[in-house]
C-alpha cells in the first residue's frame, strides 16, 4: 500500500478516539515508510542516517524513528521532491536578524496539511463555518508565494470560518474599531471564531482593550491562539492569566491554545478544556531526557519530540524541538480524548559562551 | 592623551581597581625593574588571596592559577629566565594594553602578571560580560591594591571595563608601548587595525585548537588506565571543550586493529569519566552537538559517529579526504578521531591555529623527528595528558617573558 493509502485511512478514525496502542498500530507503518522515503529521495538526510549508525530504518515502536533536530531546517533547505514539484515554500517567522526555517510542500503534503486541520479543528469548533475575527492585520497574508508562518497559520484556520475580519490596521496594529463593532453587531449573538498568534492576541486585542477601557462581548466566542509564550513569559503571563484577562476584556469563555511548528506540518497539538495539550491520530510526541535521548517517564520534564505522518515531501517526520515539555500521560485525560498528553514549558535556555575565543558577539556601539 | 579620551573614560569605563590616578598619570609612571620585590610581594600576596578563598575552590582553573603564582614558581621563572641572560640587560617595554576575551576565560590573567613582572606598566580592558570567576578575582586584586604595601603595583595596574568602543581602545593603543590580545580572530584582527604608536608590539593569542596522539599498540598491550582517562577528561572537558588547548581531535597511532580497539575501551571510559562534568554541560549543549554532527553530516565531512552511553560523549570518524573545521567547535564533547599508522600522517591534519598536542605513549626523539622530517605547520606545545590547560610563561610558541620586554646590548 502507498504511504498515501496509509494516510487517507487516519481521515476515516476518529481524531482523538484510538489508545495509544491502536494509534501506534496505524501511525508506525507510515513513519517507517516516511524515513524509508525521504532516506533516499533526500541526500542529506540519507547521509545524516548513514553517519548514525544506530538507528534502524524500520523502527519497533515509534521511539525508536530517527529524529532530527528542528534547527537543521534553518541552515538547509531539506527537500525530498524535484524542484518542479516544490508546490511552496514556508518559512518560520523569526525576529530580524535571525536565520529562518525553509519548509518544502509538494502538492500532496500541502492537502494533508489542509485535512488535517479540518479534522483537527472541526473537534473543537463543529462543522459549521463560524463568523471569524482574525487578530491580525490584512497585509500579513498578502503574498501567497513566500508566507511568514504567521500568514500560513492565518490561511490554514481561515478554512473554518467564514466573514473573515482583519481586525488590526495595516499600519500600526491598532483595532479597527469600525470593522469590529459592525461584525460584532451581525455575529455576537451566535458563536463566533477568533483566531490570532498569542502575542498578537495579548498585545493588540487584550492589553490594546484594557488600555483604552472599551470591553467588547463575545459570550459565544471561541478562541483559537498559537505561537508560543516566549514573549509572554517575559512579562510574567501564563495561560490562567491570559484566560482570566481575556475573559474579563471580551467575554470569551472557550479557548483553546495549540502548539506546533512550520517545520512539521500536520502537528497540531491543541489544548483541551483541561490545559492539556493533545496529540491527534497524525501526529506524536515524546519527551525526551537531555542526557542520553532516552525517554522520560511521565511528569518529568525532557525535550520535546514531535512525530507526524504527513511531512511527504521533506524529512520532518520527527523532530527534536528545542522545546521543554512534559509527558502528562496517556489514554486518561478527563477531557476523554485518547492518546498522549502533555504541557510545553517554554524554550530551551541558551548556553554561555566559554573558552578562548570569544564566541559572545558584544554589540557595537 | 586626548581630553576627548578622558571625557570618554569618564562617561563609558568604569574603574574596577582603585582610581589612584588618571589613565595618564599611570601612563607617565616609571616601569618596575623586571621581577621587581614590588611585584613579587603583590602576586605572592594575591596567590595566598585565591587559594584561601573557600568560594572558588569550585573553579579548578582559578585555583591553578593561584597554584601556579605561588612564590617558589614565580622564583623557579625568575631564575630560569635570568640563568639564560646572564650579564645581559631586559627592561619593561613601559605600557602594556592587554584586552580580555569576551568570555568566562581567565587564562589573559596569567599575561597580565606576567607583563607585571616584566616590569610593564598595566591598562586590562575587560569586556561588558561578567562572570563570576572573573568579578571574584577582580575584587580580590582590587582589595589588596587598595593596600599601601602594594602602592607602587596599584600605580601601574589599572583594570576597566567597557562596553566595545573602537574609539576608547584606539585612545588607549596610542598610549601603548605592547598590545596583548587575546580574543576570537575577528577581534584580534579589528583591534590590530586600530592605530599605535609605530614601535608598539602586538602580542596576540586569536583562536587556536589542540588534538590528543596516543600510541594505540601501547594502549592494547598495557590497557588504558583509569587515571589517564580521567585526566583526559579534565584535559577536554573544563572549559566545555572551548579552550584553545582542549583537545578536539584524537589520533590513534598504530596497527589498524590496535587503534580500532583502543578507541572503542578509551571512549567507552571517557563516557563514564564524562559524567562527572553533567553539571557543567546544559541540554542546549547536546543539542547544539547534534545539530553540528549532523550539519557535518549533510556536508560529508564525517563518515560515521560512534554510539555512547550519553551526550556527554560525542565521537565522530572523518570522511576519507574531509577535513573537519576544528576552529568552529560546538565544544561540551565533541571529538573527531582518525587512525594513522605513522606520525608523519597527521601532518595534513595541522594547520597554523593547531595549539596543543597532548600525547601519551609517543617519545620526545619520536616527536623531534616528525618535526624535523615534516616540518609541520602548527603545533606550539606538545604535553603529556593532563596537563593541556597548564599555563606557561611559553605559550603559542612565544615566550612571554621576552615578548614583554626589550633587551638593551651593552657591548663595553
Amino acid at each position: 500500500m502507498s504511504i498515501q493509502a496509509l494516510i487517507d485511512e487516519l481521515y476515516l478514525e476518529p481524531v482523538y478516539g484510538l489508545s495509544q496502542q491502536e494509534k501506534d498500530q496505524k501511525i508506525l507503518p507510515i513513519i517507517n515508510a516516511l524515513t524509508l522515503k525521504h532516506e533516499e529521495c533526500c541526500e542529506a538526510y540519507g547521509n545524516i542516517l548513514k553517519v548514525r549508525n544506530d538507528s534502524s530504518r524500520i523502527a519497533d515502536n515509534i521511539a525508536d524513528v530517527p529524529f532530527l533536530p528542528v534547527r537543521l531546517f534553518k541552515t538547509n533547505l531539506l527537500s525530498s521532491v524535484r524542484e518542479s514539484e516544490q508546490l511552496k515554500v514556508l518559512t518560520s517567522s523569526g525576529t530580524t536578524g535571525q536565520q529562518v526555517s525553509r519548509i518544502v510542500l509538494d502538492k500532496d503534503t500541502s492537502v494533508y496539511q489542509t485535512k488535517t486541520v479540518v479534522k483537527i479543528m472541526q473537534h473543537f469548533l463543529g462543522k459549521d463555518r463560524l463568523p471569524m475575527l482574525i487578530i491580525d492585520h490584512p497585509n500579513v497574508v498578502k503574498n501567497r508565494q513566500s508566507f511568514s508562518a504567521r500568514g500560513a497559520g492565518i490561511l490554514g484556520m481561515s478554512n473554518f470560518g467564514r466573514s473573515h475580519t482583519y481586525i488590526l490596521n495595516d499600519d500600526d496594529m491598532g483595532i479597527d474599531w469600525e470593522k469590529l463593532v459592525s461584525f460584532l453587531e451581525k455575529y455576537s449573538g451566535g458563536p463566533v471564531l477568533l483566531f490570532g498568534f498569542t502575542f498578537m492576541v495579548w498585545k493588540y486585542l487584550i492589553q490594546a482593550l484594557e488600555k483604552t477601557g472599551r470591553r467588547i462581548n463575545i459570550p459565544n466566542g471561541i478562541l483559537i491562539h498559537s505561537g508560543g509564550w516566549k514573549k509572554l513569559v517575559e512579562e510574567a503571563v501564563d495561560n490562567e492569566t491570559f484566560k482570566s484577562r481575556l475573559k474579563a476584556a471580551t467575554g470569551i469563555n472557550k479557548v483553546h491554545n495549540f502548539y506546533g511548528m512550520v517545520e512539521q506540518v500536520g502537528s497540531i497539538f491543541v489544548e483541551c478544556e483541561h490545559g492539556h495539550l493533545h496529540a491527534p491520530i497524525f501526529s506524536d510526541v515524546i519527551i525526551r531526557n537531555p542526557l542520553d535521548w532516552s525517554e522520560m517517564p511521565a511528569n518529568e520534564q525532557g525535550l520535546v519530540q514531535v512525530v507526524s505522518c504527513l511531512p511527504l515531501s521533506y524529512p520532518g517526520h520527527s523532530l527534536l524541538t528545542e522545546d521543554l515539555g512534559v509527558l502528562l500521560g496517556e489514554d486518561d485525560c478527563p477531557c476523554g480524548k485518547k492518546g498522549r498528553y502533555f504541557s510545553v514549558s517554554g524554550r530551551l535556555p541558551k548556553s554561555e559562551a566559554r573558552g578562548c575565543s570569544d564566541t559572545f558577539q558584544e554589540n557595537r556601539p | 592623551m586626548s581630553s576627548q579620551l578622558a571625557k570618554l573614560i569618564d562617561e563609558k569605563v568604569e574603574f574596577l581597581t582603585p582610581r589612584v590616578c588618571s589613565v595618564e598619570d599611570v601612563c607617565a609612571q616609571t616601569t618596575l625593574p623586571i621581577f621587581s620585590d614590588a611585584a613579587l610581594s603583590f602576586i605572592n600576596a594575591l596567590s595566598r588571596a585565591i587559594l584561601r578563598n573557600t568560594h572558588l575552590r569550585q573553579f579548578p582553573e582559578l585555583i591553578a592559577f593561584g597554584h601556579w603564582m605561588r612564590r617558589r614558581n614565580i622564583l623557579s621563572l625568575k631564575e630560569n629566565l635570568f640563568q639564560d641572560l646572564r650579564d645581559r640587560c631586559l627592561v619593561g617595554r613601559g605600557v602594556a594594553l592587554h584586552i580580555a576575551p569576551a568570555n568566562v576565560d581567565t587564562i589573559f590573567l596569567y599575561s597580565v602578571l606576567l607583563s607585571l613582572l616584566c616590569g610593564n606598566i598595566n591598562i586590562v580592558r575587560l569586556s561588558s560580560r561578567r562572570s563570576e570567576q572573573l568579578e571574584t578575582i577582580v575584587e580580590l586584586i582590587s582589595n589588596l591594591l587598595k593596600d599601601e604595601s602594594h602602592k607602587e603595583v596599584a600605580q601601574r595596574l589599572i583594570v576597566l571595563r567597557y562596553e566595545r568602543s573602537d574609539s576608547i581602545t584606539g585612545d588607549l593603543s596610542k598610549l601603548a608601548d605592547l598590545r596583548v590580545l587575546w580574543g576570537g580572530d575577528t577581534t584580534v584582527s579589528s583591534i590590530r587595525k586600530l592605530p599605535a604608536k609605530p614601535h608598539t608590539s602586538d602580542v596576540c593569542f586569536p583562536d587556536r585548537w589542540s588534538l590528543a596522539v596516543f600510541n594505540a599498540d601501547d594502549l592494547v598491550e598495557f590497557g588504558i588506565d583509569d587515571e589517564l582517562v580521567r585526566h583526559f577528561a579534565n584535559d577536554s572537558y573544563w572549559f566545555g571543550q572551548q579552550a584553545c588547548s582542549s583537545p578536539r581531535l584524537v589520533i590513534w597511532r598504530g596497527k589498524f586493529e590496535n587503534c580500532r580497539q583502543a578507541s572503542e575501551v578509551f571512549w567507552s571510559k571517557l563516557s563514564a569519566a564524562a559524567l562527572h562534568f553533567s553539571d557543567d554541560l546544559l541540554a542546549v549543549d547536546y543539542v547544539n552537538k547534534l545539530v553540528a554532527v549532523d550539519e557535518m553530516s549533510i556536508r560529508g565531512e564525517i563518515a560515521s559517529s560512534r554510539v555512547n552511553a550519553n551526550n556527554l560523549l560525542s565521537v565522530v570518524d572523518f570522511a576519507k579526504d574531509a577535513l573537519p573545521q576544528l576552529e568552529h567547535h560546538c565544544g561540551a564533547g565533541l571529538f573527531f578521531q582518525a587512525s594513522v599508522s605513522s606520525l608523519k600522517e597527521i601532518a595534513p591534519l595541522l594547520e597554523s591555529k593547531t595549539q596543543t598536542v597532548v600525547s601519551e605513549g609517543i617519545t620526545k626523539s619520536e616527536w623531534l623527528q616528525f618535526i624535523t622530517e615534516c616540518k609541520p605547520t602548527g603545533i606550539s606545545r606538545i604535553v603529556p595528558v593532563g596537563e593541556a590547560l597548564n599555563f606557561s610563561s611559553i605559550w603559542d610558541g612565544m615566550d612571554l617573558l621576552r615578548e614583554f620586554t626589550r633587551e638593551i646590548t651593552i657591548h663595553l
